[in-house]
């Protein structure tokens, strides 16, 4: 890692999110959203630094967590979308509910992104099993 | 630094921009967390790219004497911060000056010259990146070149440029030329795989002749 980020605070969060994957069962490493990998990375609130650790941790070098979105409707009912849907919506700015079919209204304040571990770290954590 | 307290419902796409906002490089991590198509990665690549080449005309006094090579280390030390996967003459076909990989494969590849009044040498960099390094595939159909000039007026030397490519690369095209930035896009069919291949000509200006030192020198000599 340190080859990677010479930053010592992105380093630091990047660690502690890595030691968690190391840690936990894979069943609990499914769906990791943003409120459980501020407290893991020892974070008060979702900031720009926590930004720059995903980045690294879903980065090409690093590559240990995916992305993903999900989005919440009007009545809270939720929604696998797909990235590449996210990415045109946000390029053509319209979003389409995935169930009902209509263009969905300031979209981005319903779309939100959720983390899972990548095939390389599930693999590395079964073959230190 | 802005920040979102901590409820799921509030961490939204929309909530993460609002963290990015006013922050190249925090918008250049939301778009490297979020990346899905080659056109999202290319896109991430350029902005950096541009961001890069920008902070190198702060300080042109400073690169007047800098060679190519050392000017490219810059840029690909700065594409780094942005925690992109960049490196200065990677093995691609040869040594490319620029390589950046990205996830599922994709692959973005530059080339920078240093303008030296004839155009011939920013055409070998152009044909180098073309027919040595550029492997046409999908997800790695997209390059570029930087145009580093010590001289005046770089829009007109890209202008130049543009009308010298034209006049000495059969079937290719070049549009949305930018203004801000003076850079443009060039697209023409890959002789390998006879997939289009796009590059964008980025500029650097480099220029640095500042008159009140003129003005200094006349005043001693009076």
């Amino acid at each position: 890692m340190s080859r990677v980020v010479s930053d010592s605070a992105a380093q630091n969060l990047c660690f502690a999110i890595i030691d968690f994957l190391a840690q936990e069962s894979e069943a609990n490493l499914e769906s990791l959203s943003f409120l459980r990998l501020s407290k893991i990375a020892g974070k008060q609130a979702a900031d720009a630094e926590l930004l720059r650790a995903l980045a690294i941790l879903v980065g090409t070098r690093v590559r240990a967590l995916e992305s993903h979105f999900y989005f919440i409707d009007e009545d809270e009912a939720e929604y696998q979308v797909d990235k590449t849907a996210v990415s045109e919506a946000r390029r053509s700015g319209v979003f389409i509910h995935p169930h009902k079919g209509d263009p969905v209204e300031n979209f981005e304040d319903h779309l939100v992104m959720y983390f899972s571990p990548t095939q390389r770290v599930l693999d590395l954590k079964r073959g230190s099993e | 630094m802005s920040a979102i307290a901590i409820s799921d419902k509030n961490i939204t796409l929309a909530a993460l921009q609002s963290i990015a906002k006013g922050s190249t490089a925090s918008s250049i991590h939301l778009d490297v967390i979020s990346v899905a198509t080659y056109s999202d990665f290319v896109s991430v690549v350029e902005r950096a790219v541009h961001f890069a080449l920008r902070k190198l005309s702060l300080n042109p006094e400073l690169r007047q004497e800098h060679s190519e090579d050392q000017l490219t280390i810059e840029v690909v030390n700065m594409l780094s911060t942005f925690d992109l996967d960049a490196a200065h003459e990677a093995k691609v076909g040869g040594h490319c000056d620029i390589s950046i990989n990205g996830p599922y494969d994709f692959l973005w590849l530059g080339e920078a010259k240093k303008h030296v009044q004839a155009y011939a040498w920013l055409l070998q960099g152009f044909q180098q990146l073309d027919a040595r390094y550029s492997t046409g595939l999908a997800g790695q159909d997209t390059g570029g070149l930087i145009v580093y000039s010590n001289y005046p007026r770089i829009d007109k030397t890209m202008a130049s440029w543009r009308q010298h490519l034209l006049d000495h690369h059969p079937n290719i095209s070049c549009e949305e030329v930018c203004e801000q930035t003076a850079s443009f896009l060039s697209a023409h069919v890959h002789q390998g795989t006879g997939r289009n291949l796009s590059v964008r000509h980025f500029a650097c200006s480099l220029y640095f002749r500042p008159t009140d030192q003129d003005k200094k020198k006349k005043d001693k000599s009076k």
